[in-house]
């Protein structure tokens, strides 16, 4: 664990809290052998065609975190306007958006409460946000359709 | 008379605790999660962080962390009254840990008083678990086991015994000393602790604490305005970071030369040693008892090593370098395939343009190693 005796106090903290205090539907452990790469759990939203869906993801935090936002991406296929094929999420908040007021916490929720409400207008998966515009029904079974093939355990 | 239970006396220390740890909420930096460390407030949102965070922040970025509101350096300014609030903060919970630390070794003797109620080891074991409880209890108990409950409780015997309590000890006898850090009067049995503490605390060095006078001193507002005067004496004016791109090695050496700091390591390193310096020296000056320059500069080369340091050993232990994920194999399998695609249609593209042939042979490489090197793309990729 060479890594951890280098890592700001805010880090600590922040993971401390995760895993004493998690939040619903989320779960975020540390790497052992990196302090700074955390493998997370999103349980699909309630009432979302992600429902019942488990998602993996990997989240990591660069050398300059908090004043630069964390690198997260989806390792579960998922079939959503907002996410691609490599799984990178468009999101603000990892992006230009970023605050370092934000944490691991915060970025993980805002994750849950886009697959509660996708985005087709600001697309990464073209195909994806074309069909949800086009005819939102069929898209919608499509993304339970990748549920139930690779988010289901 | 009239007797206080001490099962009320715990009810109230149970809630002053949840007070106390709001209170930690409040002064704490929501950049580093730290207590805030020279408080700077934002002029037109009022929010407050430590000064070197919102300084580094600025560099990226300049709007208000909390509420976004469009903000820069030149609109940060000092309120002495959070600094000082800050400050007592720091005290009041350097005195729960004193205390903390004397319960835990028994040196209240409060099993003693075992027989007299047992509401009170209630009420001292949920005091051990959390320090802000401690310095209510240190308040509030002595005065009222002395006052009402005890006597009128307890028989006599009992009395005799608490007065080996070495904080009604140093009451009755006046042996109080002065904290020579922070000035305040706490029993002698205390203060050693509490000047370790103090000592390991204080936000100043220990360069400044040359004599416990001198230290007495530190709060009137002239010593104050010498310290800042000798610091800005120094330079000219505060130092600002420049627009690097305009600047030769050379110059930017220069500049490095005339602060006093080291002109080594390349260009991108020249530049961080300067911007660190930039923040840290400037946040020193806002501090209410800012050290030399040359405290600053080798603060610079501790940080310098540390992040060479971190460096070495991030590298070695970075996963996108072959190690094994543990993840879902079928979630690496499909992305996986993904990339394959990704690379036949790259290496198709590169067979029509026929340009660009080394950055795609490089791409190749990369997509050949492990499937999480997507980190090492450009974010700009998406948007």
């Amino acid at each position: 664990m060479a890594s951890v005796s280098g890592l700001p106090r805010r880090i600590i903290k922040e993971t401390e809290k995760l895993l004493q205090d998690p939040v619903p539907g989320i779960s975020a452990v540390p790497h052992e052998d990196n302090a700074r790469y955390f493998n997370v759990i999103i349980q699909g939203p309630d009432s979302s065609p992600y429902e019942g869906g488990t998602f993996k993801l990997e989240l990591f935090l660069p050398e300059d975190y908090p004043m630069a936002p964390p690198k997260v991406r989806f390792l579960t296929k998922i079939y959503h306007p907002n996410i691609d094929r490599l799984g990178r999420i468009c999101l603000d908040i990892l992006k230009d958006k970023w605050s370092p007021a934000l944490q691991i916490r915060t970025v993980l929720l805002s994750i849950q409460a886009l697959l509660s409400a996708p985005n087709p207008d600001d697309p990464l998966n073209n195909e994806a946000a074309d069909l949800w515009k086009k005819d939102e029904q069929r898209a919608i079974q499509t993304a339970r359709e990748y549920v139930r093939l690779y988010a289901s355990q | 008379m009239k007797t206080v239970s001490l099962g009320s006396l715990q009810q109230v220390l149970l809630s002053f605790r949840n007070v106390l740890q709001g209170g930690q909420n409040i002064v704490t930096c929501k950049i580093c999660g730290e207590t805030l460390k020279t408080p700077m407030m934002l002029q037109k949102c009022s929010h407050v962080f430590c000064s070197l965070c919102i300084r580094r922040w600025f560099d990226s970025n300049c709007i208000c962390p909390e509420c976004r509101i469009p903000s820069s350096t030149g609109e940060l300014y000092k309120v002495r009254l959070v600094e000082d609030i800050v400050e007592l903060w720091n005290t009041l919970t350097n005195e729960a840990q004193v205390l903390n630390q004397l319960i835990t070794e028994n040196q209240f003797h409060l099993d003693r008083f075992e027989n007299v109620e047992e509401h009170f080891s209630c009420s001292r074991n949920t005091s051990l678990d959390l320090t802000p409880v401690d310095t209510v209890e240190k308040e509030r108990v002595p005065p009222d086991t002395e006052s009402k409950e005890y006597q009128v409780e307890t028989p006599k015997k009992n009395q005799r015994k608490r007065k080996r309590n070495p904080s009604q000890e140093g009451r009755t006898s006046q042996k109080i000393a002065e904290c020579p850090i922070c000035g305040i009067h706490i029993s002698i049995r205390l203060i050693q602790h509490h000047v370790d503490i103090c000592l390991t605390k204080q936000s100043y060095s220990r360069e400044s604490i040359k004599s416990a006078e001198l230290l007495t001193d530190t709060k009137s507002s002239v010593d104050d305005e010498r310290s800042e005067a000798s610091l800005h004496a120094s330079f000219e004016k505060r130092p600002t970071t420049l627009w690097y791109k305009n600047l030769s090695d050379k110059k930017l050496k220069d500049i490095l030369h005339y602060y006093g700091l080291s002109t080594k390591g390349d260009r991108n390193a020249l530049i961080r040693r300067h911007k660190e310096f930039v923040f840290r020296y400037n946040a020193e000056l806002d501090s209410k008892f800012p050290r030399p320059v040359s405290s600053v500069i080798k603060d610079i080369e501790e940080w310098e090593k540390q992040q060479e340091w971190m460096n070495v050993s991030e590298e070695a232990s970075k996963l996108p370098l072959g190690r094994p994920l543990p993840v879902n194999n079928d979630a690496c399998h499909i992305v996986t395939s993904d990339f394959e695609s990704l690379v036949q249609q790259a290496k198709r593209t590169r067979v029509k343009t026929g340009n660009n042939f080394c950055a795609s042979n490089f791409y190749e490489e990369s997509m050949g190693q492990d499937d999480i090197s997507v980190f090492t793309q450009q974010d700009s990729e998406y948007s």
